[in-house]
């Protein structure tokens, strides 16, 4: 469940990012910035729209790698496959390990819900009974600390934000907003920074601000590739700050608009799923 | 050398200058304080690398630890206040966690059958929920996760666990405890406390500046009092204290350049060097002022040759002193305690250069000085003298009464050495009524001991731990544990582990059955509850393989602490054959630096009196008048541990360095007085008449000379260090006890035919 949750993290942050319409109107505002006297700032809540709801897109099915790397060299590998699907409301995540095999009885559940606390499901099949957390519940893996709300890809709708301001980092014109928690939503990290290019307004990096006011993390999108018709951020590099670990996440292979029926959804769909996969790892073992 | 001295006084006083200015350069940055326990603690060993092992798997031991004061914890505007409280600390820069009621995590129950537990705060955002609140209280005044650790069983008092960031300097390591003992007098509870390491190094650290403050002028004071009431001379009295002054700026400014840190028995440093040099200087101005007189009018004439012909003689007993305190000091080097044999280096070192400015820098000054100011009262005649003239007469002519006096108190101090007890207590360095011991005090006994170590069991593979009957028997272990006590209820009264977590997680997903309260028996149960990891990262390690068992006892010395520490140590093996076990923890490294000392206290005291003796030997040319001359010097040291042991005064790492540093300082004041005798004997006339001469010459500064050390010694009993002050008063005691051996014990035992001069 471990490197379920902390597969969770990359994929999440990284797709939370990933899926940026390539639409002519991003390009022509893009365009606009050219101009010599400055451009208007892009509508700041347009792209966190954008952002948080995929751009309209109504599901999609993933399958990530990712790599962590700690302080003294040690090195982790893990695979997910992680189905999503949105709605008026907000969203449903399901969420399995693909490897290490050891870990592919490992699930979680997740439901958004607009203006109220998310809740996450794990199932403990040797107990027979369901394990609910909320977004700030740390889980810990091989020594990292990661949270429920960056599993579900920093749940930035339960946010306020800024109107964004200009800002120049290396060279490169960036929008910065200023996300703040809502109350009472149990959030793990009571502000967020992100940077958007302005040419294209896709988000550039993230900085998860901590209880006590500093940098926790630092998410930096390293790679972006159009998969249908979407730029998809493909590989992501996250700065764990307080735990001194690199980590690193590559989409590979993703696939938008599959049609996920709801019933993947649900507490039945996540202890039926846990129950058979234990049986399976109980009968190889 | 005394000639080229005296015939070169503007080399000497230029070369001492320069050499001031250089190291006195060295200070422009000042010296970091470490009042850290570590600092007393053996750096290569196997208990240090095992502490440093368990640090890397579960972090710092050395939490702050705060408790919060009001009528009922769990009303909302108290837990309001404590949430502001917590926020505002995790704000501090260099904090790096904090851990209260506000942010522990609970496994609560959820009703039905399948629906197992909720994973969240034991406190709910919303404080207004009555019910919610009740059950949180319910929970936290009886799991062993809670109560005793974030609140008192009674609700009155909340703890804040405040971790600090690794590897913070020492000075921001103080403003961040600083900045948070500020926040949280500001958070309106009825009344705050502060324990913990952070908080006593902060204390710690103030209280050694204010030492600094207060026993450096106070030590130069009574020195001066004293120069003045033994020379009634200007010269006399300012030349010591700038050639003292001078020996200290080399000393410090060597300390800066090499980077020492200023520890609480460097502490001790600059009052032991007045001490020291005050003793020499009263003995060379003594020495210059005979040479005056002898000389009659030609010394005012022509003061070049007094001052040449007082160093003649003072040179030699100046030497070897100074040999002998040097020994005393490097004695204490063979310890591995470091800040033991770093303070013992440097009271060496120390010792030299005031050798070398007195034999030096010294008579150079006297030399350019014009002939006026070398006139001292060195009291060759009155009362004192008439005193010490009959003290040697009666010496001479008691002996046996002497003996016999000298045999009972021997006697009676090797009864009170069998009362010594070892015993280092780092939480009661400082003195009563002070805020940190009243932290403590206070922190022990509303919520539980405030000291803490740590049995560490140690697998083979990976998962070792994770099997019930493992956890089963580390549960057995734990309560164990919490029955050593000591007969007055002190000891051990909490401890933690991963089987608290496990059976917290088992009764919460069985509907909070009681009966549940227990380690499951089934291995995949057990696995599903090893799910939620980081709630046991300070506990398990990542692998299973390692688990830390958290003890909490209200004992902090290190003899109560070993003993405990050795019981439960020694049960987990039993309990836990197949595993690798060991306690350790910072107050565990200090039991064994205790357990040092008594080892290193023979070996030093050993060490020292070698060297001395061979010093002697060599001095007299005779190894029979070497240890004739020494063994009178062992007397103030078995006094001493007599003293020690009939006071109930511990031997600890101040006290530690009394015996080695007194066996020098007694062994001083007898090669002056033994020089001085064989140096006015005549071949024809009996050694009594040479003993009376030698106290008329040299009684005088001895006295005064003890009595300047003595005092300066007693200044450190107003220190706000207990250790400190120990040391103090124990080292004034044995002083005087020297002085008496040295003007009564030592004329009697020198009638003895072997000392006369060849």
């Amino acid at each position: 469940m471990q490197k379920l949750f902390r597969i969770g993290l990359i994929l999440f942050c990284a797709l939370g990012c990933a899926c940026q319409d390539s639409s002519p109107t991003i390009s022509s505002e893009s365009g606009s910035s050219k101009a010599e006297t400055p451009a208007p700032l892009p509508d700041a809540a347009a792209m966190v729209k954008r952002l948080i709801t995929q751009d309209g897109c109504k599901d999609f099915v993933a399958e990530m790698h990712m790599s962590t790397e700690s302080a003294d060299g040690k090195r982790e590998q893990v695979e997910v496959r992680l189905q999503r699907k949105y709605s008026a409301t907000g969203a449903a995540t399901f969420m399995t390990v693909l490897s290490p095999k050891e870990e592919s009885d490992k699930a979680i559940l997740a439901i958004e819900s607009n203006d109220k606390p998310t809740e996450a499901f794990s199932y403990l099949a040797g107990l027979k009974k369901l394990a609910k957390l909320n977004s700030s519940r740390p889980l810990g893996f091989r020594g990292a600390k990661v949270t429920v709300q960056e599993l579900l890809g920093m749940e930035l709708g339960q946010y306020s934000h800024s109107t964004g301001e200009r800002v120049t980092v290396d060279g490169q014109s960036l929008i910065k907003i200023k996300f703040d928690a809502k109350k009472d939503l149990n959030l793990a990290f009571p502000s967020i920074v992100g940077y958007f290019h302005e040419k294209d307004q896709a988000p550039a990096r993230f900085e998860l601000i901590g209880d006590n006011g500093e940098i926790s993390k630092k998410l930096i999108i390293e790679e972006v590739k159009p998969i249908q018709n979407r730029q998809t951020i493909t590989k992501v590099a996250i700065e764990d700050e307080t735990q001194k670990l690199k980590l690193t996440m590559e989409t590979k292979k993703i696939e938008y608009d599959r049609g996920l029926p709801d019933k993947i959804f649900t507490e039945q769909h996540l202890k039926g799923f846990i129950t058979e996969a234990s049986a399976k790892r109980n009968s190889a073992n | 050398m005394s000639r080229f001295v005296v015939s070169h006084p503007r080399l000497i006083i230029g070369l001492v200058l320069a050499l001031t200015v250089v190291l006195g350069f060295g200070l422009r940055r000042g010296m970091e304080l470490d009042v850290s326990p570590l600092s007393f603690v053996t750096q290569n060993s196997q208990e240090r690398r095992d502490f440093a092992e368990t640090r890397k798997h579960f972090g710092a031991d050395d939490f702050l630890l705060i408790a919060v004061v009001c009528d009922d914890v769990f009303k909302p505007e108290n837990l309001a206040r404590l949430k502001t409280l917590h926020q505002q600390i995790e704000k501090v820069s260099g904090v790096g966690e904090v851990l209260s009621l506000i942010n522990v995590p609970y496994a609560r129950s959820l009703p039905g059958d399948e629906s197992g537990v909720s994973l969240e705060k034991l406190i709910p955002n919303s404080l207004n929920d009555k019910s919610r609140l009740e059950e949180a209280r319910a929970a936290a005044i009886t799991d062993r996760m809670f109560v005793g650790n974030l609140v008192s069983t009674d609700s009155r008092t909340a703890a804040l666990t405040v971790l600090l960031k690794l590897d913070l300097p020492t000075a921001r390591r103080h403003e961040t405890t600083q900045r948070i003992y500020d926040l949280t007098h500001a958070s309106g509870f009825g009344e705050v406390y502060f324990a913990g390491d952070p908080f006593s190094q902060l204390r710690g650290t103030q209280a050694l500046k204010d030492d600094l403050k207060l026993l450096l002028p106070l030590t130069v004071a009574l020195i001066l009092l004293l120069l003045w009431l033994c020379f009634r001379s200007v010269t006399a009295v300012l030349l010591p204290l700038a050639t003292i002054g001078i020996g200290l700026v080399w000393l410090m400014g060597l300390m800066a350049y090499l980077g020492t840190q200023f520890t609480i028995l460097v502490l001790m440093l600059p009052t032991v060097m007045l001490a020291i040099g005050c003793s020499y200087l009263i003995h060379v101005l003594n020495q210059i002022g005979i040479a005056g007189c002898a000389s009659g009018q030609s010394a005012i004439r022509n003061p070049q040759s007094a001052i040449e012909s007082a160093m003649r003689f003072i040179n030699l007993p100046v030497i070897v002193s100074a040999l002998t305190i040097i020994a005393g000091f490097l004695s204490l080097t063979f310890t591995e305690i470091p800040a033991i044999r770093s303070t013992a280096i440097y009271s060496a070192i120390g010792a030299a250069f005031t050798m070398i400015l007195s034999l030096t820098f010294v008579p150079a000054v006297l030399a350019i000085l014009p002939a006026r100011a070398m006139v001292f009262r060195i009291g060759l005649h009155g009362k004192m003298v008439r005193f010490l003239e009959d003290t040697g007469r009666w010496a001479t002519s008691h002996q046996r009464l002497l003996y016999v006096l000298t045999v009972i108190i021997v006697v009676i101090s090797l009864f009170g050495m069998r009362r010594i007890k070892i015993d280092i207590d780092f939480f009661h360095f400082s003195k009563p009524g002070t805020e940190s011991r009243v932290g403590l005090e206070e922190v022990n006994r509303r919520l539980s001991g405030a000291v803490t170590f740590d049995i560490i069991i140690e697998g083979k593979s990976g998962g070792a731990i994770e099997k019930p009957d493992v956890l089963e028997r580390i549960a057995r272990l734990q309560a164990f544990a919490e029955t050593r006590k000591d007969p007055s209820g002190q000891g051990v009264d909490r401890s933690l582990s991963v089987a608290d977590f496990i059976k917290h997680l088992n009764r919460a997903f069985n509907g909070n059955d009681p009966k549940q309260y227990s380690i499951p028996t089934d291995e995949r149960i057990i696995a599903d509850l090893f799910s939620d990891r980081d709630q046991l990262k300070g506990f398990l390690t990542e692998d299973g393989r390692m688990a830390r068992v958290l003890v909490r006892s209200t004992l902090s010395g290190s003899q109560a602490m070993a003993s405990v520490v050795r019981e439960i140590e020694q049960h987990a093996k039993e309990l836990l054959p197949e595993f690798r076990v060991f306690a350790t923890g910072t107050f565990v490294l200090l039991n064994r630096t205790s357990d040092q000392i008594g080892g290193e206290q023979v070996l030093s005291i050993g060490i020292a009196l070698v060297t001395i003796f061979l010093m002697l030997a060599i001095l007299f040319r005779s190894l029979r008048v070497g240890l004739t001359a020494l063994v009178p010097n062992l007397i103030p040291v078995v006094f001493f541990f007599g003293y020690m042991g009939w006071q109930g005064i511990k031997l600890n790492l101040t006290t530690s360095l009394v015996a080695s540093i007194v066996l020098g300082l007694a062994v001083d004041n007898a090669v002056q007085f033994i020089m001085r005798f064989r140096s006015v004997q005549k071949a024809d006339e009996p050694l009594r008449d040479a003993i009376i001469e030698s106290m008329r010459l040299s009684g005088r500064p001895i006295i005064y000379a003890n009595i300047a050390l003595a005092a300066t010694f007693a200044v450190f009993a107003v220190s706000n260090f207990q250790p400190v002050s120990d040391f103090g008063l124990l080292s004034a005691v044995t002083i005087i006890g020297c002085l008496i051996e040295d003007l009564v014990l030592l004329p009697s035992r020198l009638t003895s035919p072997i000392f006369r001069a060849k």
